[in-house]
């Protein structure tokens, strides 16, 4: 490597050296998240108003905290699962099969002729897409995959739910 | 009784309501409202388990029909497969399918005749368990977990207080559901 560039790599790792202020780290250190199911769920957000209804009907401070954390985890999870369920279908190459089809509607008019090696690309391109989303599967088959892999937490939260209450009456 | 129960529950649940399904049918709020009725003294905990469980019943509903969907696609894309080269383009739907495997004996016929010779439409729907068997299998994982849902949050009611007629209600709720998964799961002998 020469001086000039080690000079330049001096300056700009002198530029960043990741987030300074509190509000940058606390972003950063989200960075990782993919969906959050795996977080604690902060005991400052917990909802004020169930908190008190399960104090008025008896339970200790203690208790009552205890249940709205596991309350809002499950609701955590299921709000994730509601959204998962509802998600469009994946479909590869959509962007490209709508320029395809107007390359298509419009050769010889505002785009040049296609030539036999652009058929030949298109045609290996749809063939590739038709593959990838058979591979995808249906709507159905997406949503039932993607929810799949969110059983594990609502197992998680559903069982700490029900150990809290059983715990109650012991 | 039951009427006043319900507006008692309400009463408690609509400050602390923590389910906001998106559910145009009001399937939900059916459940839900079923359940509510049916409890002897509501406080806080046990309309909260009672929302709990209505939504699981919910999901379980749903799951159910997804499953007997997947079915139904993955068999008219078999039936599809079958009819590649006979000349007869007429698409057959997965609504379609469900119709003619539910007894309308007409329809079934103008498929098979559409399809090639020494094929069945149950032949097909049995090509379709097995093409699509990854997907039944977390079908099936997803319904489990439904159930499993609602037996764990019945427990947990159970243990507040003994809810006889929930406990009736639910176990009915699963014996349906689990009836209803018994008569399409795939019989081998039938092929």
């Amino acid at each position: 490597m020469t001086q000039r560039r080690t000079d330049a790599n001096r300056i700009n790792a002198a530029k960043s050296t990741g987030p300074r202020s509190s509000e940058g780290k606390s972003k950063s250190s989200r960075n990782a998240i993919k969906h959050g199911l795996n977080q604690a769920i902060d005991e400052e957000i917990v909802d004020p108003i169930l908190y008190q209804s399960l104090i008025n009907d008896g339970l200790s401070e203690d208790e009552a905290l205890m249940m709205v954390m596991a309350i809002s985890e499950y609701r955590r999870v299921m709000e994730a699962w509601e959204y998962e369920y509802h998600q469009p279908k994946e479909i590869y190459g959509l962007a490209e099969a709508q320029i395809i089809r107007e390359l298509e509607a419009d050769k010889g008019m505002f785009y040049p002729e296609l030539k036999a090696k652009d058929r030949r690309i298109i045609a290996n391109f749809k063939a590739m897409a038709a593959r990838k989303n058979e591979r995808l599967g249906s709507e159905i088959m997406q949503r039932v995959k993607r929810l799949g892999k969110m059983i594990r937490y609502q197992r998680r939260s559903v069982n700490r739910i029900k150990k809290l209450v059983v715990d109650l009456q012991k | 009784m039951s009427n006043d129960t319900l507006n008692k529950a309400l009463q408690i649940l609509t400050p602390i309501r923590t389910v906001n399904l998106d559910d145009p049918p009001g399937q939900f709020e059916s459940i839900l409202n079923g359940l509510l009725s049916d409890l002897e003294t509501p406080n806080t905990l046990s309309v909260l388990l009672c929302e709990q469980i209505a939504e699981s019943v919910y999901w379980l509903r749903r799951h159910v029909d997804d499953k007997n969907e997947i079915m139904m696609e993955a068999t008219a894309q078999s039936v599809k497969s079958l009819q590649i080269g006979l000349g007869d383009d007429r698409e057959f739907s997965s609504q379609d399918i469900a119709r003619a495997l539910s007894g309308d004996r007409a329809l079934k016929d103008q498929i098979e005749k559409s399809i090639a010779k020494g094929n069945t439409l149950e032949g097909c729907r049995s090509r379709a368990f097995i093409k699509s068997a990854k997907e039944i299998r977390i079908a099936d994982d997803l319904i489990q977990r439904q159930m499993l849902n609602i037996r764990h949050l019945q427990k947990g009611l159970d243990s507040i207080d003994l809810k006889k007629r929930i406990l009736k209600r639910m176990d009915l709720e699963i014996k349906g559901i689990e009836d209803k998964l018994l008569a399409i799961e795939h019989d081998p002998k039938k092929d």
